[in-house]
């Protein structure tokens, strides 16, 4: 009895527990209708529910067939509907003598799930033109030309810490090129470190050797919407890139015996 | 008698404890696009982070039900991981052409499977996803196909554990100069996920890259992060935590193969670092030792005897990569964590994890890593290569080199997340 018992329970134990559960009864239609057309004050209707949850997107698109050019009309992201005047933008922009591919992609966390076109042509003109508007803000900085130091990109930078203690606080130190045409560089960013010290190594790879470049700092709230301090380092440094691999040791061992430390005030 | 009906109610209690609970299938044609059929449908399970094995089936009116095919989106690929709602696409025009039907069924079958799933195999031929259990995990079987035409993912419970324990310095060199790289502090993951038993071989790499051709079983290298994730919506991690890549990205590629329901990425360094030390029961490997709990076993920081028998290294490589699952495993069955090749995790690189002293005296949870404001801002690497000493083989090993650049021992390995 014993036995049998635990073979039941065992086989129950393993036993497949699919769920299934049916849909109502709907309809499809696989034929293929071939061109819509569409006046310019028509609405283009899609299903939002593609686009309900994480990481769901809807793209609209429009592709000349002849011109081959191709208007984004609507990206819609996690219910944000971003460009919601570039359907506007296009029907200003098409040409109406042109026949266009609508082309409606839904992807989910990037896979593209469904791709589904229509070919449309365009009947008529609407005569708003949208307007377009953009707030810029320019830094100015300094660009002093002092000593020159030169560091090795494996060199640590060591800062005071004494104006970045406490929580909430967001450090970013910038290299500014002394090019005509001056380039900012933002070298290191993050939390107030305690220790007051970062490696320099971020710029190894992404700029100039060439030119010379003055350190600034700035330090934010998290939010970044409220300064602390800002203010520029002296003197103007010089960057040698990461030795090459061939030379690493021979690099590391003039490193460890150059210590050139920088300190920012 | 009573003894007997207690252990078959014990029994039957502790069988099934999760199942699955399929909600609202729903079905419709949406115009003017297509004769596609959207198929909306939810899944629930008592299981913290579930795995469902699902299937579809279609009835036309009162005719023989039958297993649906040419499908994308969530579960098209046999796997979901999680719960909620899903969505898929199902394409009729292959088995019903150009024909109008108004009595149509989709079924939706659902097995809660989370107990059993400790390894999902990933297979690049069909593009699917099957489950392989195994009460063992350093003593799975797997075949050469393993390294070549499947990936094999290894579940990894959630915990929390110290990231970056602290290792002893005099056991190395004391002068080496990326100790500030790393601070003891807690982790807690909240969620499973399954990461790669191998790293990515070319063999592998080759498959869903119709670019290259290989058949060897080494390590995939030369490898940049821009290759992997992309350079543009691939590089906004971790803005966008949802984990999205560029569509001509190698995980682009592999994702439109695969369908939804699984995401396909690069481990967090929180996510590598609890597999590296997961002993799996729920403890972890702390500072020196390796993921397999031996310790530390050298005189001169050069020759370990113990990693030796782990890891692919400068003193037992030759100089040069090696076949992926030659050494011993980890105690969760992950091979070559400590070597063979450096590995690209998804997290831009800090110094402090981009983490102030306040935030890394708490337990942090579910980390992202630093949120770069440049785009010189660099990722994250782990854990040595076949050219490194053990200093750069151990655990909390971390480096950053940029997102664009790649050397002849950076590789990766795969991870399965939740949507």
């Amino acid at each position: 009895m014993l036995s049998f018992l635990l073979v039941l329970c065992m086989a129950l134990s393993v036993c497949a527990e699919y769920e299934i559960l049916w849909s109502d009864d709907f309809s499809f239609d696989t034929r293929q209708s071939s061109q819509v057309d569409l006046k310019c004050d028509d609405l283009i209707s899609y299903s939002t529910g593609w686009a309900e949850g994480s990481g769901r997107e809807v793209e609209v698109t429009a592709s000349g067939v002849t011109s081959g050019d191709t208007f984004v009309i609507a990206e819609l992201y996690d219910d944000n509907l971003t460009m919601s005047n570039a359907w506007d933008y296009f029907l200003n922009n098409a040409d109406l003598s042109e026949e266009y591919i609508l082309t409606h992609t839904t992807k989910c966390e990037s896979h593209v799930i469904d791709t589904e076109t229509v070919r449309v042509r365009l009947s008529s003109s609407l005569q708003d033109e949208g307007t377009f508007s953009g707030d810029f803000n320019l830094d100015t900085v300094s660009t002093a030309l002092n000593a020159t130091l030169t560091l090795l990109t494996t060199d640590d930078i060591v800062y005071d810490t004494a104006w970045a203690e406490g929580e909430d606080k967001v450090i970013r130190v910038s290299a500014i090129s002394s090019e005509t045409i001056p380039q900012m560089y933002t070298v290191f960013e993050s939390q107030v470190d305690e220790n007051g010290t970062f490696r320099w190594d971020y710029l190894s790879e992404e700029v100039p050797s060439t030119v010379a470049y003055t350190l600034c700092y700035e330090i934010k709230n998290e939010a970044g919407t409220e300064t602390y301090a800002t203010g520029s380092a002296n003197p103007v440094i010089r960057i040698l890139p990461e030795p090459a691999a061939g030379f690493m040791m021979l690099a590391l061992v003039c490193a460890s015996a150059l210590v050139k430390r920088y300190e920012l005030n | 008698m009573r003894i007997v009906i207690l252990t078959l109610l014990v029994c039957l209690f502790s069988a099934n404890v999760f199942s699955a609970t399929v909600k609202s299938v729903t079905c419709h044609q949406c115009w003017p696009w297509s004769g596609k059929v959207d198929i909306g449908y939810v899944l629930e399970s008592s299981a913290n982070d579930p795995v469902f094995e699902v299937k579809f089936y279609g009835k036309a009116g009162e005719g023989e039900s039958f297993l649906l095919s040419d499908l994308k989106g969530d579960g098209s690929a046999g796997i979901v991981l999680g719960s909620g709602s899903k969505r898929a696409v199902w394409d009729p025009s292959g088995t019903y052409p150009g024909t109008q039907l108004s009595d149509f069924k989709i079924a939706l079958a659902a097995e809660e499977v989370t107990s059993q799933a400790k390894y999902i195999v990933l297979d690049l031929n069909a593009y699917t996803f099957s489950y392989a259990s195994s009460t063992n995990a350093a003593t799975v079987s797997v075949g050469s196909d393993s390294k070549k035409s499947q990936i094999w993912f290894r579940r990894i419970e959630p915990g929390t554990y110290q990231m970056s324990a602290g290792d002893d310095w005099s056991y190395f060199d004391p002068s080496w100069t990326s100790k500030g790289t790393e601070t003891s502090h807690d982790v807690q993951l909240t969620r499973g996920f399954y990461i790669g038993i191998f790293e990515v071989t070319e063999a592998q790499f080759s498959k869903i890259d119709s670019e290259t051709a290989s058949e060897s079983c080494a390590p995939k290298l030369r490898i940049r992060y821009d290759q992997i994730r992309g350079s543009e919506i691939g590089a906004t991690w971790p803005y966008k935590t949802d984990r999205r890549v560029d569509s001509d990205s190698f995980l682009g590629t592999l994702r439109s193969k695969t369908g939804g329901g699984v995401i396909i990425d690069l481990p967090t360094e929180g996510q590598w670092e609890l597999a590296c030390r997961s002993r799996g029961d729920g403890t972890f490997i702390g500072a020196g030792c390796w993921n397999d709990g031996s310790p530390y076993d050298s005189a001169d920081g050069q020759t370990d005897n113990n990693l030796d028998k782990l890891a692919w290294y400068k003193m037992n490589s030759s100089n040069r990569a090696h076949e992926v699952g030659t050494k011993r495993p980890s105690l969760m069955g992950l091979y070559d964590m400590h070597g063979n090749a450096w590995e690209w995790c998804i997290d831009f690189f800090d110094y402090r994890y981009g983490l102030s002293n306040a935030q890394l005296s708490r337990t942090t949870i579910d980390p992202v890593g630093f949120f770069p404001t440049v785009s010189s801002a660099k990722n994250s690497r782990r854990c040595g290569a076949y050219g490194n000493l053990p200093v750069d083989c151990r655990t909390s090993r971390r480096t950053s080199p940029g997102n664009g650049t790649t050397y002849a021992d950076y590789g990766f390995r795969l991870a399965l997340i939740q949507p």
